[in-house]
């Protein structure tokens, strides 16, 4: 069969296969590329890996329940899963990092990612996010515009289906969306409150990648609510459901899972990277694979260590790092401020069927002279989600026991709605991750070290957030109101980014306007790491708008010639 | 004054002068778990998850089974605190009834075990406002407040409380936001 080197040369190739690196792999396979996707985790197969899908609640020996066991050695796996979804979060046992301040990397290695796993909310950036650095003279200024991006967001929602409602609102843009979902009649009542109060403020039903209808041979959506474990249904979006098999049917994909990226290997000479050295996960086996260009989605903390790890005498400091700001500007939305409220009346109301989503505020602080603040920059979106009490906070609420404490157990309490703040989390420097050469992890890699903090901004912003929130509930009528406030760590969110940002200048960013990395050209990192600022909205669908436009770019410079 | 509140307050005395109590107070929570007891009181457990939930025109929690849940749960789910806790409680609660009734929980009449419960709820009940966070936090749940959420989530989950008691559907397949409850409607087993 000639040169065994011979089967280990590709055109692209992408590492990760989570919700960008999904999307690389269908554009470049689908453009004729001979793609090879390295995944580190295990191979999951839509429908045939989703073990737990399709199980009741007494199905499971604990009831959906972490056992003390499972909860001291997994700690942060089990504050985002539960018996029925565990199997898509790593063991924080099994895979360390060093927490210099407390940070939660919620993790899922496997064929998919998070994308089994994630919030599923789509929301536009639109140019209050993309010009605000420039505009107040943080961080670096985005080489990229809304109207850039645009196209490539309609292009994904296209594919993906996001169900939506249209609101004309001039800082979350309208997209191509299916139809809407209902709210349930305390969101509406809500939403109605706010609108009539607050002219500028709108209460949208969530934009989700939930199908409302059958979309693309997937879906519609069953209304079950159990999406984090694998929906057999095809009900939302993953690599697994779509990207993945998408990229598999044009014949150019070849899926390596259990495929550690050790580093890049960059070729001195041509000024370019090589290819990838790969570690098996179980047989430690090291072998490299090579092709003309690289895209890197491994999520934005992983992404960012395998560069650093990336070391040659051009770079020592790790690839494409002469600015030296891979690792740093580490970025997550900060929550853990809300409240949850209680409403008296509609007792003669309920709804059917589980909804998977709730109901979205956009940013409404910062974006006029009329909504300025002194104290702090930028803004924050809410979500939250109304329903009745049922068994869960009936039991919590009610005093007593006996027949009188059954039967209003068991009936629809009143209605209750919770809203918490996703605030903007600027860019610094000093919020990053390193490599700790003198500590290894279970493959002989050197520890990612995470080093973040929130500042005063996002601390007197989330002051504001409760009292926001407080108000609005307020004007909504609503009778009891419970705050919470209180600033989890980073990671919390799941929306980490930031660690090899986006910038005109290569001396104070690490990627051009189109991914590309400004010291080595055939290198593209479309993960959450490339963000050049955080916005407010939940930030998947852009990483995946990103990654079509520059999985586009990079075709054409392969035509060019250029790479 | 019962333990629970007399461990308590000896604990935040016990910045220095109460020292001997509050070590006491520490290794019985802390002590090796005596859980073969809680095995050997299934009917106990039995009886008071089915006065928390009894069999009305529905199933009770005895019919569902929710004493292996609540059994299961303080086994391998519960914090160790809340392990003796509970464990503690089903001695006092026995003791309680052998001296005031003269006999076991499970063979006392409805009223006199509805009696018992209602006091080892008022017992258990913690401290308005910050103290009680800070009780809660650092000596864990009353005896009743894990009984009775454990009874709660056992039974609501059970095949036939979440389909009889309450209302389950497997595969909704639609979504409706706002419509008239029926009179006499359950709520949804699942959200």
């Amino acid at each position: 069969m000639g040169d065994p080197k011979e089967k280990n040369i590709f055109d692209a190739i992408v590492v990760g296969s989570g919700i960008s690196g999904g999307w690389a792999a269908k554009e470049l396979c689908e453009k004729g590329l001979k793609t090879l996707v390295l995944e580190r985790g295990r191979n999951v197969e839509h429908i045939k890996d989703y073990p737990t899908a399709s199980l009741n609640p007494w199905d499971f020996e604990y009831r959906l329940n972490n056992t003390e066991k499972e909860r001291s050695e997994n700690p942060i796996r089990t504050a985002y899963g539960d018996a029925g979804s565990n199997i898509f979060f790593v063991k924080d046992s099994e895979h360390p990092y060093l927490q210099e301040k407390p940070f939660t990397w919620v993790r899922g290695y496997q064929v998919g990612g998070r994308s089994l796993t994630w919030g599923r909310q789509c929301y536009r950036y639109s140019d209050l996010d993309f010009e605000a650095n420039l505009k107040d003279g943080t961080g670096v200024d985005w080489p990229i515009r809304y109207k850039d991006l645009a196209p490539w967001y309609d292009y994904v929602e296209t594919y993906i289906g996001v169900s939506g409602q249209k609101e004309g609102y001039p800082w979350l843009p309208d997209g191509s969306f299916l139809p809407p979902m209902e709210m349930n009649c305390i969101e509406d009542h809500f939403s109605k409150q706010v609108r009539s109060h607050y002219p500028e403020r709108i209460v949208t039903i969530a934009r989700t990648a939930n199908l409302s209808r059958g979309w693309n041979g997937r879906g519609p959506c069953q209304y079950r609510n159990l999406c984090s474990r694998g929906c057999p249904f095809a009900g939302y979006f993953s690599s697994n459901a779509a990207t993945i098999p998408s990229a598999a049917a044009t014949g150019n994909l070849t899926l390596l899972p259990d495929s550690i990226v050790i580093e890049v290997i960059y070729d001195e000479q041509r000024r370019r990277a090589s290819g990838v050295r790969v570690m098996n996960a179980h047989t430690r086996a090291v072998t490299d694979y090579y092709a003309r260009i690289i895209f890197l989605n491994a999520s934005t903390i992983a992404t960012a260590a395998i560069l650093l790890n990336s070391v040659s005498s051009r770079f020592p400091r790790g690839l494409g790092n002469s600015s030296g700001h891979i690792g740093h500007n580490l970025m997550d939305h900060f929550t853990g401020t809300g409240a949850e409220a209680e409403f008296d009346g509609m007792e003669d109301k309920y709804y059917s069927g589980r909804k998977p989503i709730g109901v979205y505020i956009p940013r409404f602080r910062n974006v006029s002279p009329a909504t300025a603040r002194k104290d702090y920059l930028r803004g924050f979106g809410l979500q939250g989600k109304g329903g009745r009490a049922e068994w869960k906070e009936n039991g919590a609420r009610l005093p007593g026991f006996g027949p009188q404490f059954k039967k209003d157990l068991l009936r629809p309490g009143p209605w209750i709605m919770w809203l918490g703040g996703w605030g903007e989390t600027l860019p610094y420097f000093d919020n990053k991750i390193t490599l700790d050469k003198d500590r290894k992890d279970p493959w002989g890699l050197p520890l990612v070290k995470i080093d973040f903090e929130y500042h005063e901004n996002e601390k007197t912003m989330s002051k504001d957030i409760l009292e926001a929130i407080q108000e609005m509930f307020s004007v909504a009528g609503f009778k009891t109101i419970r705050p919470y406030s209180y600033l989890q760590p980073g990671g919390t969110a799941v929306h980490e980014m930031g660690t090899v940002r986006m910038g005109h200048d290569p001396a104070t960013s690490v990627l051009n306007g189109n991914n590309q990395m400004h010291e080595v050209k055939n290198i593209f990192v479309t993960d959450g790491s490339c963000m050049t600022s955080s916005g407010t909205a939940n930030p998947s669908l852009t990483y995946m708008a990103l990654t079509a436009r520059a999985c586009d770019f990079a075709f054409s410079e392969l035509k060019k010639g250029n790479l | 004054m019962n333990r629970r509140k007399a461990i308590f307050r000896i604990s935040l005395a016990g910045l220095g002068i109460a020292a001997a109590g509050a070590t006491y107070k520490w290794w019985s929570l802390a002590k090796h778990p005596d859980l073969e007891y809680a095995q050997l009181n299934k009917d106990l457990i039995s009886a008071l998850c089915e006065t928390i939930i009894p069999a009305t025109n529905t199933p009770g929690a005895k019919d569902t089974g929710t004493h292996d849940f609540v059994l299961k749960m303080i086994g391998n789910c519960t914090p160790r605190k809340e392990q003796n806790t509970f464990i503690d409680g089903l001695r006092d609660i026995q003791g309680h009834c052998r001296a005031k009734y003269g006999q076991p929980y499970q063979h006392c009449s409805a009223d006199d075990q509805a009696a018992a419960l209602t006091y080892f709820e008022g017992k258990g009940r913690p401290y308005k406002g910050v103290v009680g966070k800070v009780e809660s936090r650092l000596l864990g749940r009353s005896f009743f407040a894990i009984l009775k959420d454990y009874t709660v989530q056992g039974y609501c989950t059970s095949q036939s409380g979440a389909t009889i008691g309450l209302s389950y559907i497997y595969i909704p397949g639609s979504f409706r936001g706002c419509m008239p409850l029926q009179p006499g409607q359950k709520a949804w087993a699942t959200n």
